[in-house]
């Protein structure tokens, strides 16, 4: 298993997901470097890159952040929108929408809508049903529209 | 309003790239540990299987009935009672019976 590639190519991700799950940045570092030690002792043989990282990212950051009491990020400082985007919304206000959503909500969205994985994916990272993760989304979707509309 | 689309300008506000070297040599140095242990385990494991084929390949020996007899004491002194009379009726009942000597001719 290359290391190095599958830091320069997962890492940024797995560490802006895990930020987003504990809302402290060294604890999201701590985690990251928990899961590339696991990753260089184990010998797993990694199909779906994407799974397996996500999974075990949700599962580490999870784990630290049990521990810890006071979470001082929001969405908005681990999230923006890309300059050259282009977004009909505001940008704090789409981050802000996402902040307010229930944790299992805003996470679907984000590894749906920012990290681009299928539902079949995500209900493997969360340990959740294909349905479950689909109708999380479906939800989301309609509350952020309520919220923005709020916004506007 | 295409929600999705403005949602998917979204990105990851922070770079793992400082992270990188600490984070690989922290991966890299766990890696040598467990191979480390893992030579350490495998060479302590063959150490006893050879020490327990030493000692059953010293026991069992050029002299087997030498174990036995460290194992159980032997000799007149623990025979049974009433071995000894057996013995030497049964030395006297299977000997050779006494054939008389001729005399030489000159006695005769």
């Amino acid at each position: 298993m290359d290391l190095a590639a599958l830091y320069k190519e997962w890492a940024s991700r797995l560490l802006g997901y895990m930020m987003s799950i504990t809302r402290d940045r060294h604890l999201a570092e701590d985690a990251l470097q928990n899961i590339f030690v696991k990753l260089a002792t184990s010998r797993v043989d990694v199909t779906n890159h994407a799974v397996y990282l996500f999974r075990a990212a949700r599962n580490e950051a999870l784990s630290l952040s049990r521990r810890k009491g006071p979470r001082p990020l929001s969405l908005t400082d681990i999230l923006a929108p890309e300059e050259s985007a282009g977004s009909q919304v505001d940008p704090a206000a789409l981050t802000s929408a996402l902040n307010r959503l229930p944790e299992e909500q805003s996470e679907v969205v984000i590894l749906h809508i920012v990290e681009g994985l299928s539902f079949k994916e995500i209900a493997e990272i969360t340990g959740c049903s294909l349905d479950t993760a689909a109708s999380r989304y479906r939800y989301a979707l309609e509350k952020l529209k309520e919220f923005l509309r709020q916004w506007t | 309003m295409d929600l999705e689309k403005s949602f998917r300008a979204l990105r990851w506000r922070n770079s793992a790239e400082p992270l990188e070297r600490r984070v690989l040599s922290a991966a890299r140095q766990a890696r040598v540990e467990q191979r480390l242990w893992r030579w350490t385990w495998r060479g302590l494991a063959a150490s006893v299987v050879l020490a327990v084929a030493l000692n059953a390949s010293v026991r069992s020996g050029p002299n087997p009935s030498s174990a036995r007899k460290i194992d159980a004491p032997s000799g007149p002194a623990f025979e049974p009672a009433g071995m000894r009379e057996f013995r030497d009726r049964a030395r006297l009942a299977f000997s050779p019976p006494i054939t008389p000597r001729k005399l030489p001719e000159v006695l005769r």
